[in-house]
């Protein structure tokens, strides 16, 4: 009997003696790095900043509940389009800011503020963490630098002055306060210029690196930064610099500047890039919904609605929101421009000519035109699925816009013959006579310019706040209200020191 | 009562107490002789005598006497008799004893089964509750869980389905965490997450730690109750043989009704959507029940045998089972089948040690349709299906669907070649149920479960013995399904064949050391269980999908019938694990079994968690009183029996932590493509960091009574609890500019609390024999804090933006949130009015619910919505009436709840023509009816479809069982043999008029939520016991 008890007391000291092992409770963590070992290597340092255009992507977000899509929250304001979709009650909330009718909680507005700074905070972490200690990497924290430009300005043309967040924030350092509109802008231009001096010239990349952030992109960021604080000369020369680069040109034809053969081609300046080869389905393959996919959901988001419309030459259906405004056409009419207006709207006659069939019904928000720029082609997606899986690129910023920026430019800075010259080069392109005008005649060539050749590009609503002309534009604007987008209640509440805009 | 002699009495027993202790040594081995006799004073002939703690005893003689040698340090007899309470009877002082048995205590002399050690259930400081495995030996179910339900008090079983092989919730004292709050497992010592590899006929008894001091040795993981599960043993002496089998069929058991064509029709019209008319119906003669077309009556059957025996040395139980059940849906897409085999082995090596496996290996398979989904789910398009499309076309095609054919889109046929009804109604994500399952194809999930633990008990000196157990848990399980190129409508389709195939492994590893130290001092009982537990949990998968077979059938299903380079191909991988590590304890005293006192300390390390913060504590304490053996207590019959219990604990619950959780890593899931449509590998931090992350514990209070009156044959227990689970976790609320997401963060509180009362009556009048048995239990849910940055953290979507639970301080776990209504705007100019008085100048018209400006902004808004109903029931009850007469039995089985809500979450405002429940139609508004009980046709105003209109009560009574068995004369040769009938889940009296009031979702934050589920079936099953 004491020979049991000795050794079960042994195996009671053997058991006591594994569980020691003090490592018992220290178990790895498979496929995940810890951040201190990242932000090494040149390609952490490109991994790194391949998520902060990552987040170029990220339209399809859900904040709150339903869509947040940066390009509809652009897009929607405007006289342009209708928000469309099944009914009112598809999603409220785009219904809403296509009415005006918008408040603070709107989910779509919090999800553009929240997707920018997300593409800020990864911005931070290169510059932040990536040592400069050869050309790549410097390359690398530039193009963050551009990237992180990018990010400010949308959010300063939206919402205003904005909290300027340039490292990781530690808990204690969650209750920002906003900065000026001006302080916002002089990080913008600080950034920008920064890239530029390091950023190579687009044709000095890859045909794969296109994508990438170049001297030019960094100079149109800056000279738009510059447009949008009015200053003028500034400006002028900054589109100057980029324009006598040679880098870009304008497509031959505009048809082809929203086609495959347009992206990243000699018009493009900066893109968020999709492809239609990730393969989504319906099944084991999913779409990833509210995440950053590698299609543009947004085409078939935008194609006429299914059940109601069916298909045309190589226009699939969608899901019918953001239908072309009569108000676009009648531009278009009015302007005899035909050729643009091919290429961006499409009336229900011409359709049902082109033998797509419509079943006549009442579909909400539909006034009697399907889009074109941006449409749901057959071509621009796979076969097998082809509303997951649209390949189409959101063209950010092309040349086309820098010139017609560059003739406000120099226009407002008292150079109306250089502001004729650029207007004509895109006015050229499509078959319309020259602009002779100059004065205040000039500057209305100009606004009628921009929204034909950048209409549903998400640009005008902000084009029109700018030139004061909402009020006039767009119904139930509210002046002193609607210039700026509402802070988000969410972020206030979270930060209480963050002020609201006028009127909300 | 005499409060002097009370006091007095009690400072001479601890005196006493004192004494004894002491003078243990002053006794040396005597001889004892006495007397035992029941009530009457005949004497009991063969009543075992025991000198307590030893083994050491005798029996009664024909005149009821006895003599027992007493040794050293010994002093109290145990006397025990069949079908009378047991008694410990101190010999101090005395040679002679006359002993009088009280009878029929089989309730409270029952030995129940707490974590490491065994205690009577009178002498419990718990609140334990224990499941009589007889009860739920002939129910039909494959899972052990749908038996529990309605057994206990205090314990809700909801069925996610009434799918075959569906899983269940289980809530202990109501939900108390946001996210899973299912209890703790332990099987025959090995804990797990999931029993459904167990069948009832293996299991021995079931017992439910519900209050913290029963569940605090589990410490970290018993914050949401332990169900202890023993499974069965041989017997020495018996070698028995027993087979059993059960058959039944399957029907639909629901009040839906749907609208039919012509109600259809005309709603649409009236409410102004695109449709036929009542004309066009008439011509048309379709008018498809799709809810008929989808279900049809379908079998199920479960065998069993087993071998048990064994003699003084050692016993064995064999058992082998299969179960089979076909699911309603029409066709064999959904079907459950398990087989499982078991063998217990226990075996004394020596009179100091004991050895024992327990082994089972189960094969089970499980296919499923999609469910639980306003987006494609079968039964959501059973319901939103138009009733004027076919569920075939007979002749010709009509030529909106030959468009398709035409433009090469794979339209689906049936057996016979038949094309399937196609709708030119409904789009989207709604297309025709019958043909859906065609996207079912392969295996399933198949899952291979092996469990096994080996133990070895070594007695070290007398009442001192050490256990060891070692255990593996190990379920091997692979997912495979292809899905053919398909055309439902423009948004559901895919011109490509799709194959999955996936490949996971669960691997648990339990070591548990534990002493367990008995002694009695007079009349001081102490019981000891001190040891260690180290559990491992591993979880591996591989999974591979891909696109594009080369040929479209069953044998080119796999990954390996890909098309050559086809780019869609993708696989994926990965290996998690996790340790705990724990040191527990607990003391149990009692004083002559009537003051009792018990004591527990868990200590837990987790590996989830950061350093600094992986160890944690948790403590119990319960005390119990037997008042009936006080002496002041009045002796009689009609309350015989009389203990009180107060017990306070914390525990710990990990079952929301992932491995990783706290900690801000690298993550490279994302990527961004090139200029040449590669992609680039995107990585960034995933999370932000919260080294501060804990678990989920919860603080619980109980006070309980439990009675046993006229002689036991009436029990009842009543138990008052409050629970508090703080710490809950919770994505943190951070400002968004910020730029990351934000890290699980421990903030959030929830309390439950309630009473529970069980019931038992069991009575004999002649040959019949009457059992009735009942539990209640109401249970208060409320969410008592959460992160000050947030109103509410929003719950589950219902259709399109609509966010239709939530999580609120002040307010039930994931309560209803939607519109508020007032009844209904009887004119145009009510409306008119309505929304001058909002500054509203669109959205209401006649017929449109009122909508109730809750936060008083002076216009309606979608911060307007608030509670509209909670999912959780006031009030939870079983009742269950056994009856043997002769040869005869009968059983009856209900279950109930009271006062929940459940949100019907099956209609989408952005599906304008999905067809809807009859009475949507039938109890519409219309001009001048006056009526406020239901809104005009209307298919997508939000304010009707996400408001309190679609809150309904969801209280029910099911009968669960009505069995009529009858069991063979012992004299003829069937003996033993029991045959049966049963009619189970067959009658329901509910008000609602979806689906099924009692089965709910699998998604923690959608409970009442109906989406279309899948109702249980009702059924009719024979059955037959053989022994041999």
């Amino acid at each position: 009997m004491k020979s049991l008890l000795i050794k079960g007391f042994g195996a009671l000291v053997l058991f006591v003696g594994i569980y020691a092992c003090a490592d018992f409770l220290d178990v790895d963590v498979n496929n995940q790095l810890s951040v201190d070992e990242f932000y090494k290597t040149d390609d952490d340092a490109n991994q790194a900043t391949m998520a902060v255009y990552d987040i170029l992507q990220w339209h399809q977000n859900q904040w709150g509940s339903g869509w947040s899509s940066p390009y509809m929250v652009k897009t929607l304001p405007s006289d342009e389009s209708q928000a469309g979709g099944a009914n009112a009650g598809d999603q409220p909330n785009y219904v809403a800011i296509d009415r005006m009718a918008f408040d603070a909680t709107n989910a779509p507005i919090e999800g553009t503020w929240a997707v920018n700074y997300y593409g800020i905070y990864r911005a931070n972490l290169v510059i932040n963490n990536v040592e400069n200690d050869n050309d790549f990497k410097g390359r690398l924290i530039a193009e963050a630098k551009a990237l992180r430009a990018y990010y400010y300005l949308e959010l300063a043309s939206l919402f205003g002055g904005v909290p300027v967040i340039l490292t990781e924030l530690a808990p204690s350092e969650y209750n920002q306060s906003r900065s000026s509109a001006a302080e916002v802008y002089a990080q913008i231009e600080a950034d920008a210029s920064a890239a530029a001096a390091v950023l190579p010239n687009k044709s000095e990349y890859s045909s794969a690196d296109k994508f990438r952030m170049s001297k030019g992109t960094a100079h149109a960021i800056l000279g738009k930064a510059q447009l949008y604080q009015e200053k003028w000369s500034e400006a002028a020369t900054t589109f100057g610099t980029i324009i006598s680069s040679a880098e870009y040109g304008l497509e031959a034809e505009f048809s082809d500047v929203f086609a495959e053969v347009g992206e990243l081609g000699t018009e493009s300046i900066m893109e968020a890039v999709y492809i239609e080869t990730a393969g989504y389905d319906w099944g084991a393959n999913g779409y990833p919904w509210g995440s950053r996919s590698e299609s543009n959901i947004h085409i078939q988001l935008m194609g006429a609605r299914e059940g109601v419309f069916s298909g045309v030459d190589s226009l699939n259906n969608g899901w019918g929101f953001n239908y072309p405004s009569t108000k676009l056409w009648d531009a278009f009419i009015a302007e005899g421009d035909d050729v643009r207006r091919a290429s961006t709207v499409m009336s229900e006659q011409e359709f049902i000519d082109a033998g797509g069939e419509y079943d006549g019904t009442e579909t909400f928000d539909y006034v009697g035109f399907l889009r074109r720029k941006y449409g749901a082609y057959s071509t621009e997606s796979n076969d097998d699925v082809f509303a997951l899986n649209y390949g189409t690129n959101w063209r950010l910023i092309r040349y086309a816009d820098v010139l017609l920026m560059a003739a406000e430019a120099n226009h407002r800075a008292g150079n109306d013959g250089a502001a004729q010259t650029e207007l004509n080069k895109v006015r050229s392109r499509v078959g319309l006579a020259d602009v002779t005008a100059t004065g205040s005649d000039l500057l209305n060539a100009i606004v009628k310019e921009r929204q034909l050749e950048l209409a549903l590009e998400g640009f005008r609503y902000i084009d029109l706040v700018r030139w004061g002309m909402a009020a006039d534009e767009l119904e139930d604007f509210q002046t002193g209200k609607h210039e700026l987008l509402p802070i988000p209640q969410n972020e206030i509440l979270r930060a209480s020191n963050l002020t609201q805009n006028p009127g909300y | 009562m005499n409060r002097h002699s009370f006091t007095r009495r009690t400072k001479h027993l601890f005196s006493l107490a004192i004494l004894m202790t002491l003078s243990l040594s002053m006794f040396a081995q005597r001889n004892v002789s006495g007397k035992v006799t029941d009530e009457s004073g005949q004497s009991l002939v063969g009543a075992t005598v025991l000198v307590k703690g030893t083994t050491t005893g005798t029996a009664t003689d024909i005149n009821g006497a006895f003599t027992v040698n007493l040794p050293e340090g010994s002093s109290i007899l145990e006397i025990s008799y069949t079908g009378y309470q047991s008694m410990d009877v101190s010999a101090e002082g005395q040679d002679n004893i006359s002993i009088q048995l009280e009878a029929g205590s089989e309730m409270l002399d029952q030995v129940v089964v707490v974590g490491y050690g065994r205690q009577k259930k009178s002498q419990l400081t718990g609140a334990i509750s224990s499941i009589e495995v007889d009860e739920i030996q002939n129910l039909s179910n494959g899972q052990l869980q749908s038996s529990l339900q309605g057994r206990s008090a205090g314990v809700s079983i909801l069925p996610n389905s009434g799918s075959p092989g569906s899983g269940f919730k289980v809530r202990i004292r109501g939900t108390g965490s946001n996210g899973n709050a299912e209890p703790l497992y332990i099987v025959d010592g090995m804990r797990t997450k999931n029993i459904s590899f167990l069948s009832a006929g293996e299991v021995e008894n079931i017992e439910i730690l519900k209050d913290a001091a029963a569940a605090a040795i589990y410490g970290a993981e018993g914050a949401n109750g332990v169900v202890i599960i023993t499974t069965k043993s041989g017997k020495s002496g018996e070698s028995t043989i027993t087979y059993s089998a059960q058959y039944g069929i399957q029907n639909l058991n629901t009040n839906l009704q749907l609208m039919d064509a012509s109600q259809h029709a005309a709603y649409m019209q009236e409410a102004g959507v695109m449709g036929r008319t009542d004309s066009m119906v008439q011509a048309a003669g379709i008018n498809t029940n799709w809810l008929d077309e989808v279900f049809e009556a379908s079998p199920m059957q479960n065998h069993t045998l087993s071998f048990a025996g064994g003699n003084e040395k050692s016993n064995y139980y064999v058992q082998g089972s299969y179960f089979d059940q076909d699911g309603m849906v029409v066709g064999d897409r959904d079907k459950f089948t398990r087989t499982a085999f078991r063998a217990n082995i226990n075996s004394k090596v020596n009179d100091r040690l004991n050895v024992g496996v327990r082994i089972n290996y189960t094969n089970s398979n499980r296919k499923g349709i999609a469910e639980d989904s306003e987006f494609g789910g079968v039964l959501g398009n059973a319901i939103m299906m138009d009733p004027l499309t076919p569920v075939t076309y007979s002749g010709a095609i009509p030529s909106f669907v030959q468009d398709q054919v035409d433009a090469g889109n794979s339209i689906l046929t049936d057996a016979d070649g038949n094309v399937y009804g196609m709708s030119e109604f409904v789009n989207g994500e709604i297309y025709n149920p019958v043909a859906a399952q065609h996207l079912l194809n392969g295996s399933g999930n198949t899952t291979n479960r092996l469990m096994g633990s080996m133990f070895a008990e070594l007695k070290l000196v007398e009442g001192l013995t050490f256990t060891s157990r070692l255990g593996v848990d190990n379920e091997y399980g692979r997912f495979h399904n292809w899905t053919p190129s398909y055309f439902f409508t423009a948004t559901s389709q895919s011109n490509i064949a799709t194959v999955e195939q996936t490949h996971w492994n669960n691997s648990n590893i339990q070591w548990e050391n534990y002493f367990n130290f008995n002694k009695s001092f007079g009349l001081n009982n102490i019981s000891v269980v001190a040891g260690t537990s180290a559990y491992s949990y591993s979880n591996s998968y591989v999974l591979g999908a891909g696109s594009g077979l080369i040929i479209e059938s069953d044998n080119f299903g796999y990954l390996g019938s890909v098309q050559p380079g086809n780019e869609f191909t993708t696989a994926n991988g990965g290996e998690s694990q996790s340790n705990l590590l724990s040191y527990f304890g607990r003391v149990s005293y009692d004083y002559a079994g009537k003051y009792l006192l018990s004591v527990v300390m868990r200590r837990d390390g987790s590996s989830l968690l950061a350093d600094g913060n992986k160890w944690g504590t948790f403590p119990s304490a319960s005390l119990g009183w037997i008042v009936s053996k006080e002496d002041f207590f009045p002796s009689s019959s009609a309350l015989n029996f009389m203990k009180v219990r107060a017990s306070w604990g914390q525990n710990g619950s990990l079952a929301n932590l992932s491995p990783g959780a706290w900690k801000s890593a690298i993550g490279f899931g994302n990527a961004y493509p090139d200029g040449d449509g590669n992609l680039n590998i995107a990585a960034e931090p995933t999370i932000l960091s919260n080294p501060e992350l804990t678990w989920e514990t919860s603080q619980q209070l109980d006070f309980g009574i439990d009675l046993g009156l006229f002689n036991d044959r009436v029990a009842l227990t009543v138990d008052y609890f409050q629970k508090e689970t703080r710490d809950l976790l919770n994505q943190g609320v951070i400002p968004n500019f910020v730029g990351n997401n934000a890290p699980t963060v421990n903030l959030g509180d929830v309390s439950n609390k309630g009473w529970e009362v069980e019931l038992t009556y069991r009575n004999s009048f002649g040959d019949l024999d009457f059992e009735l048995g009942a539990n209640m239990t109401r249970i208060q849910n409320e969410v008592t804090a959460l992160d000050e940055n947030l109103d509410f953290a929003p719950g589950a979507g219902v259709g399109v933006g609509w966010t239709a639970t939530a999580f609120q301080t002040g307010l039930p776990a994931w309560y209803f949130r939607g519109y508020q209504t007032d009844g209904i705007l009887q004119s145009e100019q009510d409306a008119a009015e309505y929304m001058a008085g909002f500054n509203l100048t669109e959205g209401f018209a006649a017929g449109d619910p009122i909508v109730v400006d809750v936060n008083g902004d002076g216009t309606i808004t979608p911060a307007d919505q608030t509670f509209i109903g909670s999912p959780h029931p006031d009030m939870l009850f079983g009742v269950r009436l056994a009856a043997e007469y002769k040869g005869f039995d009968f059983t009856m089985f209900m279950q109930g709840s009271v006062g929940n809500d459940i949100l019907l979450g099956y209609n989408r405002t952005d599906r304008a023509s999905a067809n809807k429940p009859a009475f949507f139609y039938e109890d519409r508004w219309t001009e001048g009816s006056g009526s406020n009980d239901w809104f005009r046709a209307n298919s997508d105003n939000v304010y009707a479809y996400n408001s309190d209109f679609m809150v309904f009560d969801g209280s029910y009574l099911r009968i669960k069982q009505m069995q009529l068995g009858y069991n063979f004369n012992q004299n003829s040769v069937w003996k033993g043999a029991r045959v049966y009938v049963s009619l189970e889940d067959f009658f329901t009296f509910t008000k609602y008029v979806g689906m099924d009031p009692e089965v709910g979702s699998g998604d923690d934050r959608s409970q009442g939520i109906d989406r279309g589920v899948y109702p249980l079936p009702k059924k009719i099953m024979f059955g037959a016991n053989l022994s041999f």
